[in-house]
């Protein structure tokens, strides 16, 4: 990269990646205000939603790591400004990664390479702008639209609508998972034991009623799920 | 208390949203242009077609399943959030789901919606803020680490999706295993070239066989307790 180190890391892009980090913090706070205060008109206890933001920070942290080390390869490529504005806005690492793989296969250069064309590198932002923003544009016109949908989904039943949505969700982490089943290595070693951490933690929670059993569950999970396969 | 929801809170979210995504829309592609006219680093034509081509066959079947399969645990509020914010099946739902559970709270329900909302919302704090520390030194804590370690964290990711997925399957055990049956089966044709034959790139299959069929499945396979009969309005 160094070749075009000062415009991958030139200020300007730095403002860009803090526009766009604005945006969702802008949004964020906005949404979270306006939750809360509807939480409460409809009745849910001050606990549940506190209960709720701390679950989700802490669940935030075990995908946050797999997200950083994700950005670290990738701001060796294209720099601090963009990995950091690709990661925190839009998209998703393992599509940002392809973005810069693709670039340089292009050009017929590997990401090792001492020098790599300044091309590649344009190209790369070119692909992982196109290749993020149909996410945005899809969100933008049909969300709105989107609970007829689910509620024809479920027809005349509302009793239906947890157990379609619930099957949705089973469904693309089936197809999420069955890669790493069928590898049979080390991933599908992780992959059942985070799933059994899990079950077992979601059980017992059930029978002993221990909040942090819920609240830590998926850390839980997943560092055991990486220590049991980077045994084996 | 049902008006609140749907006749202040989710119109005045709806306007937010759209807007915050239009905003969105415009920023993302800011650093390909400042890069390509104002630094005059133009991508040369032939190998820029071709990143971009394979770029969107990889991505592009993702923009319409993604809002689409985790749209009824995020509700409206949470899809505006998780797509802006990115990174939805690695990061956005386990916090959505986990907030669903630890508070006992029904997936694809009004009060679920909000709680989803608060989970993501709290998500979106805990990635920037890891992010901006790792982009100062991320690179110096994971070239100080044994390499032992280094190696291991390519098994953060399945140990994830597989303990997202028990939070799940516990809820409904048939369908679990009807996703996965679906998966592993589309996984194993595909990779034996048995999807070939279509005119379309076959891996979509692997997508959305295990979606729609779990959704079908479930669908069909429903019966409704009495209880539900009278919450229907």
């Amino acid at each position: 990269m160094d070749n075009y180190k000062d415009i991958a890391n030139h200020p300007i892009l730095w403002v860009v990646t803090f526009m766009a980090i604005g945006l969702v913090l802008f949004q964020t706070f906005n949404f979270l205000k306006k939750s809360f205060k509807a939480g409460r008109e409809m009745g849910i206890s001050d606990e549940k939603m506190k209960t709720a933001f701390k679950t989700g920070t802490i669940s935030a942290v075990g995908p946050s790591v797999v997200i950083v080390i994700g950005m670290v390869s990738l701001l060796i490529v294209v720099g601090g400004p963009t990995a950091l504005m690709r990661l925190s806005y839009i998209g998703n690492v393992a599509y940002e990664l392809l973005a810069v793989q693709f670039s340089a296969d292009a050009y017929n250069v590997a990401l090792t390479d001492p020098v790599i064309p300044k091309a590649v590198f344009s190209t790369a932002l070119w692909c992982m702008a196109f290749g993020c923003v149909g996410w945005i544009l899809v969100t933008a016109v049909i969300t709105d639209k989107m609970d007829r949908f689910k509620k024809k989904m479920a027809g005349k039943s509302a009793g239906m609508i947890p157990v379609i949505s619930t099957a949705a969700m089973l469904g693309a982490y089936g197809y999420l998972n069955a890669g790493y089943a069928v590898s049979l290595d080390g991933n599908t070693v992780a992959l059942v034991t985070g799933f059994s951490i899990m079950l077992l933690l979601t059980l017992a929670h059930r029978k002993y009623k221990q909040k942090w059993m819920n609240e830590w569950g998926l850390t839980i999970a997943m560092v055991g799920g990486v220590i049991v396969a980077a045994i084996v | 208390m049902k008006n609140y929801y749907n006749d202040t809170y989710i119109p005045k979210i709806v306007r937010t949203g759209k807007l915050t995504c239009w905003i969105g829309v415009l920023i993302v592609f800011l650093p390909a242009l400042i890069v390509t006219f104002g630094f005059h680093v133009m991508p040369e034509r032939a190998p820029f077609m071709v990143a971009l081509v394979a770029q969107l066959s990889i991505n592009a079947v993702w923009w319409f399943i993604e809002p689409i399969s985790f749209f009824p645990v995020l509700g409206i509020p949470g899809t505006y959030m998780a797509f802006l914010s990115g990174n939805i099946g690695n990061l956005r739902i386990p916090c959505a789901a986990a907030a669903l559970k630890a508070t006992g709270t029904e997936v694809g329900s009004d009060e679920g919606s909000i709680i989803s909302t608060i989970g993501v919302g709290a998500s979106v704090f805990v990635n920037v803020v890891m992010l901006i520390i790792g982009v100062v030194v991320g690179s110096q804590i994971i070239a100080a680490l044994p390499a032992s370690i280094t190696s291991s964290f390519s098994f953060l990711l399945p140990a994830l999706f597989g303990a997202v997925f028990a939070q799940f399957a516990i809820d409904d055990v048939k369908s679990g295993v009807v996703a996965m049956t679906l998966g592993v089966l589309c996984m194993t044709l595909y990779k034996a070239g048995m999807f070939n034959w279509l005119p379309i790139d076959p891996f979509v299959v692997n997508i959305l066989v295990p979606i729609f069929g779990t959704m079908l499945f479930a669908k069909f396979t429903y019966k409704p307790k009495a209880e539900d009969e009278a919450s229907v309005e």
